[in-house]
């Protein structure tokens, strides 16, 4: 790139500088070709000042605008109903909520009607779930065949692929269930009843 | 350039409560917002979603505006401003978009622009201004459209003329050598 054409067409040359470029130019052609090209896009530039538009947009342009303004007038933000909704929010909150501590004392205070085995007894009776903490102490092995019972029944396991299954024996099930929590097992459950092994 | 002699008197009205002043104003400079927002952004929609913000920022600050500037300086800076921010805007948006350039040909077939030869002439050329950095491009319209001197860009850019010669000169080298290779 010519830097001097940049200069012209910047019009950063003074007018003798001009004047002798121009007769440069003149006297080589490949010059000119490339000055021609140039002149067309800056003339283009001054075609395209003001061109000729639809005068409905400008027409148009300020009752948008109040349209617009209006629309953003009616959202205005209004500090004394953001502040009523916050106070609203917090006594439906309160409302609402159980009180935990209250359900527990009251639990507590039943609990201490019943002696260990008649609530051991009520709870083997009523309770459709394994009391777990009683199975622990007392009848492990029952907990463990139990627990065996529930995993080969989900994973399909039966006799014939029993071999397998003795892997699973040797799981330390109070391990696992100590260091898993909730949410943990609840997704160890999911997974291995979507798995299908056998 | 607009008739800047009776913008103090207009401002003050509107500053005083009346609201027709603005109108006033607007109607005064609405083809220049447009036309500065529409060559930096190089089309339609983009330019007229500018203008109404740029009406906006007008509406809610020119009870501030102490004619430190002129009005006329002061609204080529919000269009300056907004313009710059819309185009960073798109950038981002195009760049987390999985399309190529989303919307683009849409847009380019929205136009207020009435003769098709004048049309095919500015889509030349919003071309050639898209392919500069937007601060070149700035530099390149405000001096080429609007006949500003460097010390005028100085006033609305808040750039220095020295670095705005550079950007002006870098801006004319790239878009001669595009017109140079384009047949």
């Amino acid at each position: 790139m010519n830097e001097k054409l940049i200069k012209y067409f910047a019009g950063e040359m003074n007018p003798s500088e001009k004047e002798e470029f121009e007769e440069t130019i003149n006297e080589s052609p490949s010059l000119q070709e490339e000055f021609v090209k140039y002149r067309n896009f800056f003339s283009n530039i001054n075609e395209t000042k003001n061109p000729e538009v639809e005068e409905d947009y400008f027409i148009n342009l300020i009752p948008e605008f109040r349209s617009k303004l209006g629309q953003r007038r009616g959202k205005k933000y209004h500090p004394v109903f953001s502040f009523a909704t916050a106070v609203l929010a917090v006594i439906i909150i309160f409302l609402f909520i159980p009180n935990n501590e209250k359900i527990v004392e009251e639990g507590n205070n039943i609990v201490d009607n019943y002696s260990t085995s008649e609530i051991t007894n009520f709870l083997d009776i009523n309770s459709e779930q394994p009391v777990v903490t009683n199975l622990q102490v007392d009848v492990e092995a029952d907990y463990d065949s139990l627990l065996d019972d529930i995993i080969f029944k989900e994973l399909n396991i039966n006799e014939k692929n029993l071999v397998a299954a003795e892997m699973i024996d040797r799981l330390d099930y109070n391990t696992i269930l100590q260091s898993v929590n909730q949410e943990e097992a609840s997704v160890i459950y999911k997974e291995l009843k979507n798995k299908k092994i056998f | 350039m607009p008739d800047r002699s009776n913008d103090f008197e207009l401002v003050k009205d509107f500053t005083n409560g009346n609201e027709s002043a603005f109108n006033k104003i607007v109607l005064k400079y609405q083809h220049k917002i447009y036309w500065h927002a529409r060559r930096m952004t190089g089309n339609h929609l983009d330019a007229d979603e500018i203008v109404q913000e740029v009406l906006l920022v007008m509406y809610n600050k020119l009870k501030d505006f102490k004619f430190q500037s002129s009005l006329y300086t002061w609204i080529y800076r919000i269009t300056s401003t907004r313009s710059l921010n819309f185009i960073k805007r798109r950038k981002l948006k195009e760049v987390f978009s999985f399309e190529d350039h989303p919307n683009i040909s849409v847009r380019k077939d929205e136009d207020i622009i009435k003769n098709i030869e004048v049309k095919e002439k500015l889509a030349r050329i919003e071309k050639y201004l898209s392919k500069i950095p937007p601060k070149q491009r700035e530099v390149f319209i405000l001096k080429n459209y609007e006949q500003m001197t460097y010390e005028e860009i100085a006033e609305v850019t808040g750039k220095s003329v020295g670095g705005l010669k550079s950007n002006y000169f870098q801006a004319m080298k790239k878009i001669m050598e595009m017109v140079k290779n384009d047949e």
